[in-house]
């Protein structure tokens, strides 16, 4: 690795990101806590509302998700099927809800943006199970696996891995065969992940679901640890950005109290697109794209819902898909490109790493800020998503906020010609936001997106000076986790024709971070960037610095399944 | 001073000589398809490149898939029913691409794809019959087609035997057509009112303000929404010489043999070329044993066309600049 590279390596140790403080969030009503109805601050079609047993049905890693700092994933092959009912009926209570997490979220969030800091002292230890195809099939039936709709669940993740664009060549580190788990031979039957706040909760809560499934004849055929990076780094991946920025806000209420939304709602009613967002940049989308069953998005118009779907089995309503992909990082290759094109550019290391992922490491994003990493901007919640792509960005409109000094950063300029953010940037990428797309309008994007729900594995090297050979050699990535109502449309469908395209949603390049190719062995990704003098640049990308290494395809049963038709009882 | 004064043929395909009346017949055909000027979505133009005077600053190329999105957003619970109905008839074909399958003992064997428009075949019947006729033998590699299976009563059938029965040449669905295609490119974005479209403009200052937008096509809402963001800048657009609609991309990633192992190059571009076709088939070589319906594309069997022109990108080009 050259000097320049790992100096910018080293530097992320230094990434600076202001939060807000003494912010008094509008209150949300407790998870429990019986009030008058009220009509919604902003008028639009009446919304699913999720009452106490709904919201106690749905598994709160899918919605609002886990978000803890430390995690574990446990994937499980069974054994006898029996065991493996009875094993999953003490499993049941232990599952974490939507209600509860939900719950948990709103006054962590308030006492974080009320104190300013990123981790206020409050503590929990959370659960979530999934099933394979495979899985279901052995504790329900053949049968009523087969009567998901989603044929690529069906398949399962290691079947369609060459049309994700994984190696084709069984001697490459990538390619299915070579899988911790997930690959030909070695399929999990479920998945469980554990969430907690502190590593000795985690792992205490792993060996008590380790000892239940043993004792059951059920074993784990692999598990990894996830846990997010320490210092300023907290919340990035490995290559040192922040990540989960940008997440869609589920439409949805857990009751006709004021302000009961399960995405609580930022926006002024005279704001410009008041219908259409959460707070400035996050864009609500019908719960039918997360939850089979429930009204999801139209594909014309982003406001109205659409008929849900129903290619399912009964009892599967409210659960959702859920796709898993260890992802190998090659943090050191990343940056030996980045500061070998930067060089070429005349562009630091760090700024050309920037625009292959359209953000700064700590988050702020170029199109607000696209020559420095701003620390406050990308601090402050309501200011670090907002903007679009090809327009000037108006200004958000957000209802008063105590403490909230308002969004006092330049607007985004349009930038149709990918002058500031490439085409191929990974978030440009994968969440064109306002730009046409080969799929049509801004409201098909709102048909492809996910709840992602990833954290990081391995020992971080971003940010440390001088690293040991050790260190080095070490294994890191991401175990990227996402919940959709469709494998298909959402992360298939963002993989293979966006992040792994040259061409689509918009010609530029392939996703430099994400994409991945093997067109008859030929591996080679470009991107096109913009030089000093703003002509453009055809940058072939000399490794390959993310691997898939395993995972699967899994389905989250909503939580009366586990003691119902996933019991034998269906 | 215009930055065009002769409309070239889609992909500058000659296949007339040079002194050939097509190639005056031609240049009417566009004109008449293009108005001077319409102002689309704020200050900025729609211009007819032959007429209007730009000062080019860029170039922007319009990409979207082949297979039919309206298909799959009207099954989208049932994708096996889209392809179907995809296949069944070319009237559902709606984005710019239409394919022909052919089947050799029930098992798809090729797949041609053509994204000619009728106009240009219209205007060779017009103006050279003959060259039209040894045209249709070479694209369609037979020397069984007759003069009188091409027209009726002296006038040209678009939708004869050889382009609909019997094989493909050029579009037949109604829509996919110049027309069309240069008609989208000068549309304005109007009220977003399902039972009542196109009648209101709307005021636009980015680009979810004129959603909802009801037309289903990739195509049509890829264009306008390009088109809409550019003019809105101030600049003004107009059609690249020559005006035409081209397979800018096909990823056979995935494809597999039946023994698993990735697929070889299949594809030929029969008009056109590399990132440019206007014609494409695929087809797997004899000496190798299989044919296209053996191919799995993600582990799923090829039993439809679709499945193929799902993994084809379309493009239309501009040029963007400020009017003279």
């Amino acid at each position: 690795m050259s000097t320049t590279a790992a100096e910018a390596l080293a530097a992320l140790a230094d990434t600076e990101t202001l939060l807000l403080g003494g912010v008094e969030l509008p209150p949300q009503p407790a998870a429990h806590a019986p009030a008058p109805a009220a009509a919604p601050a902003v008028a639009g079609p009446a919304e699913p509302i999720y009452d106490d047993e709904t919201a106690d049905d749905i598994q709160g890693h899918v919605i609002p998700g886990f978000n803890k700092d430390f995690q574990q994933f446990l994937f499980l092959r069974f054994g006898d099927v029996d065991e493996a009912r009875t094993w999953l009926a003490g499993l049941a209570p232990q599952v974490a809800t939507m209600r509860d997490v939900l719950g948990f979220r709103r006054e962590f969030r308030a006492r974080r943006l009320m104190e300013g800091i990123r981790e206020p002292d409050m503590t929990s230890t959370w659960l979530a199970v999934a099933f394979s195809h495979r899985g279901i099939s052995s504790l329900a039936s053949a049968e009523q696996a087969d009567a998901f709709g989603e044929e690529s669940f069906r398949q399962g993740l290691s079947a369609r891995s060459t049309y994700l664009g994984d190696a084709t060549d069984p001697a490459e580190p990538g390619h299915r065969s070579n899988w911790v788990v997930g690959g030909p031979d070695n399929e999990a039957d479920a998945l469980v992940v554990l969430a907690a706040d502190q590593p000795e909760d985690l792992r205490s809560a792993v060996q008590r679901v380790r000892d239940a499934a043993e004792s059951h004849g059920i074993s784990v055929q692999f598990s990894q640890m996830g846990a997010t990076l320490p210092g300023e780094l907290t919340g990035h991946e490995h290559f040192g950005f922040k990540d989960g920025i940008s997440q869609p806000g589920v439409r949805g209420r857990l009751s006709n109290r004021p302000d009961d939304e399960i995405t609580p709602r930022y926006l002024d009613s005279g704001s410009p697109h008041a219908k259409l967002f959460a707070k400035p940049g996050q864009s609500l989308v019908w719960p039918g794209q997360f939850l089979l069953g429930e009204p999801r998005q139209s594909p014309q118009d982003p406001v109205q819902p659409a008929e849900p779907a129903a290619n399912f089995p009964g009892w599967a309503r409210r659960g959702s898909y859920l796709v898993c992909r260890r992802l190998n990082q090659d943090v050191l290759a990343f940056w030996q490109f980045a500061a070998d094109a930067g060089e070429q550019l005349g562009v630091s290391p760090v700024h050309f790493a920037s625009t292959l992922v359209g953000r700064w490491p700590n988050g702020a994003p170029l199109m607000r800020s696209p020559e420095t990493a701003d620390a406050a901007l990308a601090g402050d919640e309501f200011a670090n998503n907002h903007f679009l792509y090809n327009d000037v960005t108006r200004p958000s409109g957000l209802r008063p906020i105590n403490g909230y000094p308002g969004d006092r950063f330049a607007n985004a300029a349009g930038d149709l010609f990918a002058h500031v953010c490439p085409h191929a940037a990974h978030i440009r990428k994968v969440n064109p936001r306002d730009s046409g797309t080969d799929f049509g309008t801004p409201a098909d994007t709102l048909l492809r997106l996910m709840l992602r729900r990833g954290i990081p594995y391995g020992e971080p090297i971003a940010g440390v000076s001088d690293p040991s050979p050790e260190l080095v050699a070490a294994e890191r990535g991401l175990m990227f986790v996402a919940y959709m109502s469709s494998i298909e449309d959402q992360f298939e469908f963002v993989t293979r024709r966006w992040a792994n395209s040259a061409v689509q949603p918009n010609l530029g390049g392939h996703d430099p971070v994400i994409g991945q190719r093997d067109s008859r062995g030929d591996r080679t990704r470009t991107v096109q960037v913009r030089s000093a003098d703003g002509e453009l640049v055809d940058l072939t990308l000399s490794r390959e610095w993310v691997r898939p290494t395993g995972g699967g395809y899994f389905f989250a049963p909503p939580i009366s399944a586990l003691t119902g038709a996933l019991a034998g009882r269906g | 001073m215009a930055i065009v004064q002769r409309f070239n043929t889609p992909g500058r395909l000659r296949d007339v000589s040079d002194d050939s009346p097509f190639l005056d017949a031609w240049q009417p055909v566009i004109d008449e398809l293009i108005r001077d000027r319409v102002n689309l979505s704020g200050p900025g133009n729609s211009v007819d490149p032959s007429r209007v005077g730009l000062e080019v600053r860029e170039h922007r190329t319009f990409t979207w898939t082949g297979f039919p999105r309206p298909l799959l957003m009207q099954h989208r619970d049932d994708r096996a029913a889209a392809f179907d109905e995809a296949d069944r008839d070319r009237q559902n074909q709606p984005e710019y691409l239409e394919w022909f399958v052919t089947r050799t003992g029930g098992t798809i064997s090729r797949v041609e794809f053509s994204c000619e428009t009728p106009e240009y075949y219209k205007t060779l019947a017009r103006t050279e019959p003959d060259e039209l006729l040894a045209l249709y033998k070479r694209v369609l590699r037979t020397s069984a087609v007759r003069r009188e299976d091409l027209f009726t009563a002296g006038e040209y059938e678009p939708k004869n035997k050889w382009n609909t029965t019997k094989g493909i040449v050029h579009f037949i669905m109604q829509i996919n057509s110049m027309k069309d295609l240069l008609g989208v490119q000068q549309e304005v974005p109007t009220a977003p009112d399902q039972d009542n479209p196109g009648d209101a403009d709307v005021d636009v200052h980015d680009g979810y303000d004129p959603l909802p937008y009801f037309r289903p096509t990739a195509a049509d809402a890829r264009m306008n929404w390009d088109s809409w963001a550019l003019t809105r800048t101030g600049q003004s657009v107009a059609t690249i010489d020559a005006p035409g609609l081209y397979m800018i991309d096909w990823d056979d990633t995935g494809f597999e043999k039946p023994d698993g192992t990735p697929v070889a190059d299949y594809w030929t571009v029969e008009r056109g070329e590399n990132g440019a076709a206007l014609r494409l088939r695929y087809e797997v070589p004899e000496p190798e044993g299989f044919h296209v319906g053996d191919i799995r594309i993600g582990g799923r069997p090829v039993t439809t066309g679709g499945q193929i022109a799902e993994h084809i990108v379309m493009a239309a080009h501009i040029v963007v600049g400020t009017e003279q």
